[in-house]
């Protein structure tokens, strides 16, 4: 995984309701900072009806939540989910209905309902924001997938349907054939990543790390091909590892590695 | 199957379903379904899945999804502790109104809660004096409360509800707000005296465990049972053969999977949506049309189309019988020309499987079927009836089809739970009660 993982990621800068001020959350090189609240705290809810410090603490609730990358966008041509404020009424009742056959409770969820209405506040926020905080959840998931994949199999279905729901929608999308079929295998580390073309469908050969080296960048084509691996060289760039359509030979692309702090308004 | 993963598959399932822009979720829950039922996935990891899936999709659509918004959309109940001794009482009386009949079905009284089940029948000369659209059979919509006093004297104004019916034909509880004493030797109906007698105790109970069965094929078959007489389940059975195949629980040429779809393709229900559950990819199997139906489901569905059964009302009382981990009640059997209805009380009910199925989330097996056999071979498949139609905690009423055969004069009602099997013999004597 390229490190740091949001290298390259611009900052994100969105306006919070805070008890009628209007206040902002920021976030930049992989954190995420209440600008008008210095002295917040992340570990609990201050319970006194302030906005962006409770934003932080779900915020940190839910940094590795693989439930996130479930509800988050697929990428530009899934459906935005709608937050106006009748929509926002809408999911708050009807979520009340879905959550309770699982009856899974969350921190910050409704005791009653087993639903992360913490979590659906914050994606209100800013779908910017709700995709940083995807980019948070994947790549502590793949760290961890690194260190010790043992200790994450439990969760390899999640991990591995999340890189699915993704690849096979940009895939799909490069193509132009919204219902060409699709298969992600998913590797571990060690593994060689490719893209193979058949009667069948694309056949795509990934590590995890693909979501956060280049999904979350918004990188996963370059020059009409589709980019299979990200890996930072020695001298201050990044390698692409690229597929054609047709699949065949990969080719390297190689550009030049963000520097400097991203900056925000 | 070495190396299935039950999750995985499901949430793969519902990536693809997000993708295609989602809709009717019953496909992910029929997969969720057949995972639980033969042992490749939790209830919970199944019922998690297919809840994060539905509410990433709530979260990108509205409108299919507008009438959930209904905040008095009812709730899937949880687990219910009924208080099963109650006292049930049985009451030969047909009230005469302007509009029509009043028959009261029979009568429960527990220390808590009197209820009163009645059929309100409008006559032929008041049919066309309503001028309100979907009246009752009265000709206005409400009931107006009535009086019910128990031989102590003790009189509460009573309100009906938890109706059901048609334009001539109501059937609901009458609900005193105060409990009546539950020995009373009748009731006083705005006056009119109900002589109360003891349910029919001529029945024969016999409790057995249910024989190991192949799990895929069960519930395959319990899937046909739904859709034979399902008018809202919109997934056809491809959902549930492609999910227990690619598990390993059920063989590509199995042919099972013809007969089952011959029976769902066959039934009345079906018929119009013939294309849309042929959709089934059968060619590593024989085809599903043109097939002899199996037994007993050819005969079954024959005779949906060719019986009239005759009207009656019978009052039992099976006393509480243990079903695994649920306690069922059978209280009254009433036959009419298209169906037989049984009225049951539960305690313990794991959940409502028609909520569920209307919500689209759950994962459980139904926790009971219902089967029914009569004496001179006939058989009959039972579904409850959507939760308004007794409306209480507890209560709930099974329909069965086709319709009982007039000469028949013993029924054996067939409750099937996970490990436990009920077979109550009830002797068909109409004149006795009705």
């Amino acid at each position: 995984m390229i490190d740091p993982w949001w290298a390259g990621l611009a900052a994100v800068v969105v306006p919070v309701d805070c008890l009628g001020q209007s206040h902002r959350l920021r976030w930049a090189r992989g954190q995420l900072t209440a600008v008008d609240h210095p002295d917040a705290q992340r570990d609990r809810p201050t319970g006194d009806g302030f906005s962006c410090p409770d934003l932080l603490h779900t915020w940190a609730a839910h940094a590795d939540d693989l439930q996130v990358l479930v509800l988050t966008s697929r990428g530009p041509h899934d459906r935005r989910p709608g937050w106006e404020p009748t929509t926002t009424r809408f999911v708050r009742r009807t979520v009340e209905v879905i959550g309770s056959p699982g009856g899974r409770r969350r921190d910050g969820g409704h005791p009653d309902s087993g639903l992360p209405s913490d979590l659906l506040d914050l994606m209100e926020v800013s779908h910017p924001l709700a995709e940083r905080l995807a980019a948070t959840v994947a790549a502590n998931w793949a760290r961890r997938l690194a260190e010790d994949p043992a200790e994450v199999a439990a969760a390899l279905p999640a991990l591995q349907a999340a890189l699915y729901g993704r690849a096979a929608a940009d895939v799909r999308d490069w193509l132009d054939e919204p219902g060409l079929a699709v298969t992600v295998r998913m590797l571990d580390n060690a593994g060689a990543e490719a893209l193979t073309r058949s009667a069948d469908g694309v056949t795509l050969d990934l590590t995890f790390d693909w979501l956060t080296d280049l999904w979350f960048r918004r990188m996963t084509t370059v020059w009409g091909r589709f980019c299979l691996a990200a890996n930072a060289t020695s001298d201050g760039y990044w390698a692409l590892t690229t597929a054609a359509a047709e699949g065949g030979r990969q080719e390297v692309a190689v550009i030049s590695a963000p520097r400097g702090e991203e900056t925000a308004p | 199957m070495s190396g299935f993963d039950g999750e995985l598959y499901l949430r793969l399932a519902g990536e693809r379903w997000l993708q295609a822009s989602g809709g009717d979720w019953s496909g992910l829950t029929d997969r969720a379904r057949a995972l639980v039922a033969v042992g490749r996935l939790s209830v919970e990891a199944a019922e998690d899945v297919v809840g994060d899936y539905a509410l990433a999709e709530v979260i990108r659509s509205q409108g299919p999804w507008s009438l959930w918004a209904n905040p008095a959309s009812p709730r899937p109940p949880s687990d219910y502790e009924i208080d099963m001794g109650v006292r049930i009482a049985r009451c030969d009386r047909v009230l005469q109104r302007p509009w029509g009949q009043i028959q009261i079905r029979y009568v429960s009284l527990g220390a808590d809660e009197t209820r009163l089940s009645a059929a309100m029948r409008q006559n032929e000369a008041w049919r066309d004096r309503s001028t309100q659209p979907f009246a009752a059979p009265w000709g206005s919509h409400d009931a107006s409360p009535i009086v019910l006093t128990d031989d102590r004297g003790t009189a509460s104004t009573a309100t009906f509800g938890e109706f059901s019916g048609t334009a001539t034909l109501w059937a609901g509880t009458w609900r005193p707000e105060q409990p009546l004493a539950p020995d009373t030797r009748w009731l006083e109906y705005d006056g009119e005296r109900l002589d109360l007698a003891e349910p029919l105790t001529d029945i024969t109970i016999e409790l057995v465990q249910v024989e190991v069965e192949d799990p895929a094929h069960r519930h395959l078959w319990a899937r046909v049972a739904e859709l034979v007489d399902d008018t809202y389940d919109s997934a056809p059975l491809d959902v549930t053969v492609e999910a227990l195949q690619a598990c390993g629980a059920l063989d590509a040429g199995d042919p099972t999977v013809a007969d089952a779809l011959a029976v769902v393709v066959a039934s009345p229900w079906n018929r119009a949506r013939r294309q849309m559950l042929l959709r089934l990819d059968l060619s590593a199997g024989p085809e599903p049309t043109g097939r002899p139906l199996p037994e007993p489901w050819g005969s079954m569905l024959q005779a949906r189309e060719d019986r009239t059964g005759s009207a009656g009302l019978l009052v039992l009382d099976t006393g509480a019988l243990r079903m695994d981990e649920m306690t069922v009640r059978v209280v009254a059997v009433e036959s009419t020309p298209e169906t037989f209805l049984v009225d049951v009380l539960t305690s313990g009910w794991p959940m409502d499987p028609n909520s569920a199925r209307r919500w689209g989330l759950g994962a459980r097996r139904l926790p009971l079927t219902w089967w029914a056999r009569d004496d001179r071979g006939n058989h009959y498949l039972g579904h409850l009836t959507p939760d308004h139609a007794l409306g209480l905690p507890g209560w709930r009423q099974v329909e069965f089809h086709p319709a009982l055969d007039p000469d028949a004069a013993q029924l054996n009602l067939i409750l099937t739970g996970e490990a436990t099997r009920a077979v109550i013999g009830i002797p068909l004597r109409w004149d006795a009660q009705s």
